[in-house]
């Protein structure tokens, strides 16, 4: 499906409801499972994924959910 | 309820002595579906920020880990100033009715697509975690 993101800004700029509105409305793409199947794999557990991993130090008012981490693109 | 995009944190999440709290996981699939016979309908990629700046560059030079900048994220009314990375190549199976978790903000679409893209064209193996839904059968 294609996407009108151009769309999507003007309404960002032009109205705080409808800004609402067209992020939600925006879809994502969905993960072509086949395609990963078809790569090649191997299982390791939880604790030999993780033992590398630094978990994210959010805010208080993220953890308290006062406030929301949105994550988008700047290019 | 989670949905694709979506970054949850893990909560009160203990198995044989693994503590996923504290985690931070992206939603990449809410789909049902079946892996060596087990049973998912939740898939994610777990989220890490780097130890310093040596860690920073040993970690972005590995093809499976995803970038994800400060200036990225945008917190509403500010952020906690710190650059990550989201591990693309491991794939952690869930069922949304045996994990507690908190959403705690998203990825815009764009951005999201562009991980999907990233997944997508991988060129090493990739991983999958799966014991946190063995313990279900």
């Amino acid at each position: 499906m294609s996407k009108d993101f151009n769309n999507i800004d003007k309404n960002i700029e032009g109205d705080d409801d409808m800004s609402t509105l067209a992020i939600e409305n925006k879809e994502y793409r969905r993960l072509d499972i086949t395609k990963l199947r078809s790569k090649k794999s191997s299982v390791i557990s939880s604790e030999e994924s993780l033992k590398d991993i630094v978990p994210i130090d959010w805010s208080d008012e993220v953890l308290s959910g006062k406030k929301k981490v949105i994550i988008t693109s700047k290019k | 309820m989670c949905k694709v995009g979506d970054i949850i944190l893990v909560q009160n999440y203990n198995d044989n002595g693994i503590d996923l709290s504290r985690h931070s996981f992206v939603i990449i699939s809410d789909e049902a579906g079946q892996i060596q016979g087990l049973e998912y309908d939740l898939m994610c990629n777990v989220m890490s920020s780097f130890k310093n700046v040596k860690h920073r560059e040993q970690k972005l030079k590995y093809s499976g880990n995803y970038e994800v900048l400060y200036t990225d994220s945008i917190i509403t009314d500010g952020g906690n100033g710190l650059d990550g990375y989201i591990k693309a190549e491991q794939f952690y199976y869930f069922t949304k009715d045996t994990i507690e978790y908190e959403v705690i903000g998203s990825l815009e679409p764009e951005f999201f697509d562009s991980l999907i893209q990233f997944i997508e064209d991988l060129e090493i193996q990739t991983i999958d975690v799966l014991d946190n839904i063995k313990k279900n059968d």
